[in-house]
């Protein structure tokens, strides 16, 4: 029945992805990435629709890789998780940590230069053991970046202005997430709007929230749908809300929403794995996490633990 | 919720994290999942080494004479903390840079180049 339900929710998705192309590409605000692939451009590695990469959390030969469909291989080095987003002009921007300290920048695809801003970002960023989960473009050129992976329960939004003539970035908090039973995992753009993953603790286990976010107010936005977000293995079975552990979630340049992250597939093996799986719309908007692949790359080596699209 | 800027000793930072680790703020959060991942990410969820790792010095070059963090609780955490501490200097509402410049530090920072 669940399998039915699922196969008819696919469909469903299916059938509306021409009307989700149509509707992004007459969305003004931050779709260049999207213009770009619908017009049949390609960048490194070629591929084309449904471009999404991933980084390796850390490689054990010290590289970082793009996640595509040729998994072609990047030649500078990230120190730590990173997560990116793309700039829309060969580069993007990243943000991770060395030892406990902030690093934000630009780096190029092609030429494969890393650029290092000035910033504030460990003035208002947290440290320790709470790298960056989440990194976003606003339509002004302004970045939002959420703290507090790990074990923090609060997430601070940050606002990132970026000066790249003076390779300059001041970073402010817009506010702050989190009340001891909410705690904000992701936040991502879709179709324009800024999006919200809440993991939500109980004494029954834990379950995830997704829907349209307020980052000034934080929370979800009154008057828009909140779905429990529903995930799914390979085999089509739900997997236990609890064993999910979601990482990082990015719009890709076709429009498709991707997820990664790390889980427990009971049904099978009980082994844990990280995946990355396709979020797809149903009638009250985002809701179901349909496993795509595994997310190890390098021959297994290593793990694309943040995703980012890339024009 | 409470910003706190939290510094220790080199000497002392064995103990110091000892004792951070039984006041970490969401450490009752961790359900199975999370544990497991950050086992599969290679960190070990019981380690003392994974806190206070901002290393600094009076010049910002290594080797770090103080270690450094910086994070957001709530009143009650914040209280936990305070109570449990012993090498370790916590002060809330403080700007990091400005904290450590109050104690003749800076980061020490790599260049990726």
């Amino acid at each position: 029945m669940e399998k039915l339900r699922q196969q008819s929710l696919l469909a469903w998705a299916q059938a509306n992805r021409q009307a989700m192309h149509e509707a992004v590409r007459n969305t003004s605000v931050n779709q260049a990435p999207v213009a770009a692939a619908a017009a049949g451009a390609s960048g490194v590695g070629g591929g084309g629709e449904g471009r999404v990469t991933g980084l390796y959390e850390v490689a054990t030969d010290g590289n970082i890789y793009s996640y595509d469909d040729d998994q072609s291989q990047f030649t500078s080095m990230f120190p730590e998780p990173a997560v990116c987003c793309d700039r829309g002009d060969g580069s993007f921007y990243y943000v991770f940590q060395w030892n406990s300290t902030y690093y934000f920048g630009t780096f190029n695809w092609t030429t494969g230069q890393l650029t290092q801003y000035t910033h504030n970002l460990d003035d208002v960023a947290q440290s320790g053991n709470y790298p960056a989960k989440s990194l976003y473009l606003e339509p002004s050129g302004n970045l939002i970046m959420a703290d507090g992976k790990g074990n923090a329960v609060f997430t601070n939004i940050i606002r990132i202005v970026p000066n790249a003539v003076t390779e300059n970035a001041v970073a402010t908090v817009v506010a702050t997430a989190g009340n001891g039973n909410e705690y904000l995992t992701n936040l991502f753009t879709y179709n324009g709007d800024v999006w919200g993953i809440d993991e939500h603790s109980t004494t029954g286990g834990s379950y995830y929230n997704i829907g349209r976010y307020d980052i000034d107010r934080p929370g979800f936005v009154t008057g828009y749908p909140v779905n429990e977000l529903l995930v799914y293995t390979a085999a089509g079975d739900q997997v236990n809300p609890g064993n999910v552990s979601v990482i990082s979630v990015v719009q890709a340049t076709d429009s498709r929403v991707y997820m990664t992250a790390f889980y427990q597939d009971t049904t099978v093996t009980s082994q844990y794995d990280f995946g990355i799986f396709e979020i797809t719309a149903g009638n009250t908007g985002l809701q179901q996490a349909n496993f795509q692949r595994l997310a190890y790359v390098n021959n297994g080596a290593d793990i694309a633990f943040s995703l980012f699209n890339k024009s | 919720m409470i910003n706190l800027c939290i510094l220790c000793e080199d000497i002392n930072i064995t103990e110091a994290r000892k004792r951070l680790l039984s006041t970490l703020p969401g450490s009752d959060r961790l359900t199975d999942i999370h544990l497991a991942l950050k086992r599969a990410r290679g960190i070990d969820p019981e380690s003392v080494a994974n806190h206070l790792k901002a290393g600094c010095s009076p010049t910002g070059q290594a080797p770090a004479t103080h270690w450094f963090c910086y994070i957001t609780v709530d009143e009650e955490t914040h209280q936990k903390m305070l109570d449990k501490q012993l090498y370790t200097i916590i002060e809330a509402g403080r700007v990091p840079s400005e904290f450590l410049a109050d104690h003749g530090l800076k980061r020490i920072k790599a260049n990726w180049k």
